[in-house]
């Protein structure tokens, strides 16, 4: 990594070990209990979706009322899924490019024990009909200090870890981690205390909500995407990052344009007119750096055009870069004021684009560094090949439906939606099809994380394989496909020399 | 990219766009200035000063609590962002028996007495802002008809309301053929189980406060011309 550093090899590899177990507990738990949290959100996105199909369905008991389940299904999708992969992910990423081992562990496990409880009792409130009925906020007001203090507890020692670091240049891999965790905090921390604490105007409240969510999505989900894949594609491939400029370019437009975006969902709502404006502005713009971001990353990922067939996490993530690709574009074509935008404003888009970004995006990036991240602090490799395709394969198909069917349908929806000539029921009617399909492709992807969760389970029970040879989904390979630090010495650090 | 470098370029992106599109904005919003009828423009004169009566307060809650904002909007959009404005009965009404043209996009002192606007998600189910006419019209016109179809059988126990109308909808949205097509979930728990066959389930206070807070959302008052948007109206003849 460092060309400063002038360890050998051997002294390399047990840095390396010692990383992974210093933070082997902590990050196997954000894992274990977000693909767990991933589960149940699933499940309540089968039940909302069900019920926005067939509203018989579960009728008459107040927890599974439509609105409260969906609110839950996303709360536990971002929160519970969503937040604790990027933390597992991005302790770990910074510990390693830092060169570093965590002190910590067991704050930060007791930290992640504490956020799981918050976000139980949230989910459970919501449900309950304590939700505060802001959306993607709906925790109950007195949820989110506590969230706070626990995310501070979880990134402080990577914060002091990345501040304490042998000086030198900052990889672009960690141009985005630290972005995410910065941008973080200061989102959540704006929006509760200008939601819910300072009485403001209910529209400006509304307006601060909806750039909450954005900032989550743009400023926290894709930027760890960013930083996964900046480091697992050169990692992987053996190849340096196709392009430093590009990747600059990437970065500096996110930070620039992404915490504009978000009040274009409020426009024509009486807010001060530049900011729904803006917000469009910045959303047609976020196309730019999601395609300098994917094409440096891709390209890096290209010049290795083997290792596609072979890795788990490769394949994961170039499938994650290319939602991301697919992401950005949908914001720059569904936002466009005057044309796109009255008809995705509020048309089922919405929750396309949301899907598209948490699920597509961000998690299938995840479950590439997952794939990656957990033989290296286990000291197991992956049990079954087969699990990690049907994954892959079930994933795959059912994000690609849920996105594609809502966005597109989405547009549809709203021309039926703006076409006042129709009566309003013939606008319902066209949402029906896309929502039945959703429906269905939540059933793929649920199946597909049964094998996921199964398989993170074994794992982390540390029944994963014993060997020094990496789970691939092609056949035997002679060389790692995991590039020079892919070889997992499971008969004590140094044994495996790093090529 | 030096660590200095990339503070500072950390803090004066993000923080800009903190400070100049969401901190400022918020807080320079807080107070709404009062708007006057212009003399010789409006018909009315003095301050504007809509008012907006029910239990908006706790009817909130539980709109908020039950994730109506899901599938139901509150904003009606100029005609430069959207076509809300020629939805029949979401901006008013095209041609009011007694006012006209009585139509105009929402405007900031609509979301009175709320903490939280809930302009909403996605649009499964019509717009909401004015909600509280509608069914004040449908059940005048459902009187009406009644009226006239039973003729001196008619008495006035029989008048339907607008309350008992959205219990109706609450309780089971489908119960209409005309609405069978709405996918709106049933929030009966909200209300007390008729007590036998042929009874009326009679609404918990939950209910009632939704009830009152859905009929406080009307566009029934003039506003001054300065904040109307509405296309401008033909001219008399």
């Amino acid at each position: 990594m460092s060309q400063e550093t002038k360890q050998s090899a051997e002294q390399d590899a047990i840095l390396r070990t010692a990383i992974d177990r210093s933070l082997r507990h902590p990050v196997m738990f954000f894992f274990t209990s977000g693909a767990a949290w991933l589960a149940v959100s699933l499940l309540l996105g089968i039940i909302a979706t069900a019920k926005m199909v067939s509203p018989e369905f579960l009728d008459g008991c107040p927890l599974m009322t439509q609105g409260r389940v969906f609110a839950a299904h996303i709360s536990t999708l971002v929160y519970g899924w969503g937040c604790q992969a990027a933390f597992g992910v991005l302790i770990w990423l910074i510990a390693r490019l830092t060169r570093q081992e965590n002190r910590a562990s067991g704050i930060i496990l007791a930290a992640g024990h504490a956020w799981n409880f918050l976000i139980a009792v949230g989910t459970f409130s919501i449900l309950a009909g304590y939700g505060t009925g802001v959306p993607w906020m709906e925790f109950p007001t007195m949820i989110w200090p506590a969230l706070l203090a626990a995310y501070a507890l979880i990134a402080i020692w990577t914060m002091i870890q990345f501040r304490v670091r042998t000086p030198g240049e900052v990889f672009v891999s960690q141009w985005f981690a630290v972005g995410a965790l910065v941008w973080f905090p200061w989102i959540v921390a704006t929006a509760f205390l200008l939601v819910f604490c300072v009485g403001g105007n209910p529209l400006m409240s509304a307006g601060v909500a909806a750039w909450f969510r954005s900032g989550i999505t743009y400023l926290f989900f894709l930027p760890t995407a960013a930083a996964a894949a900046y480091y697992l594609a050169p990692k992987i491939s053996g190849r340096p990052v196709h392009s430093y400029s590009l990747s600059l370019i990437g970065f500096w437009v996110l930070a620039v344009v992404g915490p504009w975006a978000g009040m274009q969902k409020l426009t024509g709502a009486p807010i001060p007119f530049f900011l729904p404006y803006m917000g469009a502005a910045a959303a047609v713009l976020i196309g730019i750096p999601t395609i300098a971001i994917a094409v440096s990353t891709l390209r890096t990922m290209a010049s290795e055009p083997g290792k596609f067939a072979t890795s788990p996490s490769l394949r994961f993530t170039a499938a994650g870069v290319v939602c991301m690709l697919v992401l950005g574009i949908s914001s720059t074509l569904t936002n466009l004021p005057n044309s796109t935008l009255p008809l995705t404003q509020f048309s089922i888009t919405h929750y396309g684009m949301d899907i598209l970004a948490i699920y597509g995006c961000f998690s299938f990036v995840m479950f590439g560094a997952i794939y990656f991240i957990v033989p290296r602090i286990t000291r197991r490799e992956w049990l079954s090949k087969r699990f990690i395709k049907m994954h892959f394969l079930f994933s795959m198909y059912g994000v690609i439906a849920v996105a594609v069917l809502s966005v597109l349908g989405g547009v549809l929806h709203g021309q039926g939606q703006e076409d006042f000539k129709f009566t309003w029921d013939s606008a319902v009617a066209r949402a029906y099809p896309y929502q039945m399909a959703t429906l269905i492709a939540w059933c793929f992807v649920l199946f597909s994380n049964v094998f996921f969760f199964a398989h993170l389970l074994l794992m982390w029970m540390r029944l994963g394989r014993r060997s020094s040879h990496p789970t691939l989904l092609g056949h035997a390979h002679l060389d790692s496909p995991h590039g020079p630090e892919g070889d997992i010495d499971n008969a004590g650090p140094g044994s495996v020399i790093a090529h | 990219m030096t660590l200095r470098t990339f503070t500072f370029g950390m803090i004066a992106s993000f923080g800009s766009a903190w400070l100049f599109a969401v901190v400022l904005p918020f807080f320079k919003t807080r107070d709404v200035k009062p708007v006057y009828f212009a003399d010789g423009i409006d018909e009315k004169t003095g301050v504007y000063f809509p008012k907006r009566t029910g239990q908006v307060a706790n009817g909130a809650k539980v709109y908020a609590q039950n994730g109506c904002y899901v599938c139901h909007t509150q904003v009606v959009r100029p005609t430069y962002a959207g076509n809300d404005f020629h939805r029949d009965g979401w901006a008013g009404f095209k041609a009011d028996p007694d006012r006209g043209d009585t139509r105009r996009e929402s405007n900031v002192f609509d979301y009175q007495g709320e903490d939280f606007a809930q302009i909403g998600v996605m649009r499964i189910g019509p717009d909401l802002s004015n909600v509280g006419s509608r069914y004040e019209k449908t059940a005048l016109a459902l009187n009406e008809l009644n009226k006239t179809k039973l003729g001196d059988a008619w008495n006035d126990s029989m008048k339907t309301s607008p309350e008992a109308l959205l219990f109706e909808h609450l309780y089971n949205p489908r119960t209409k053929p005309s609405m069978r097509w709405s996918t709106c979930p049933s929030v009966r728990f909200l209300f007390n189980e008729p007590a036998r066959e042929g009874l009326a389930p009679s609404p918990k206070p939950e209910a009632k406060a939704l009830v009152g807070y859905l009929l406080s959302m009307k566009k029934n008052d003039t506003v001054p011309a300065s904040m109307n948007y509405a296309p401008p109206k033909p001219a008399a003849q």
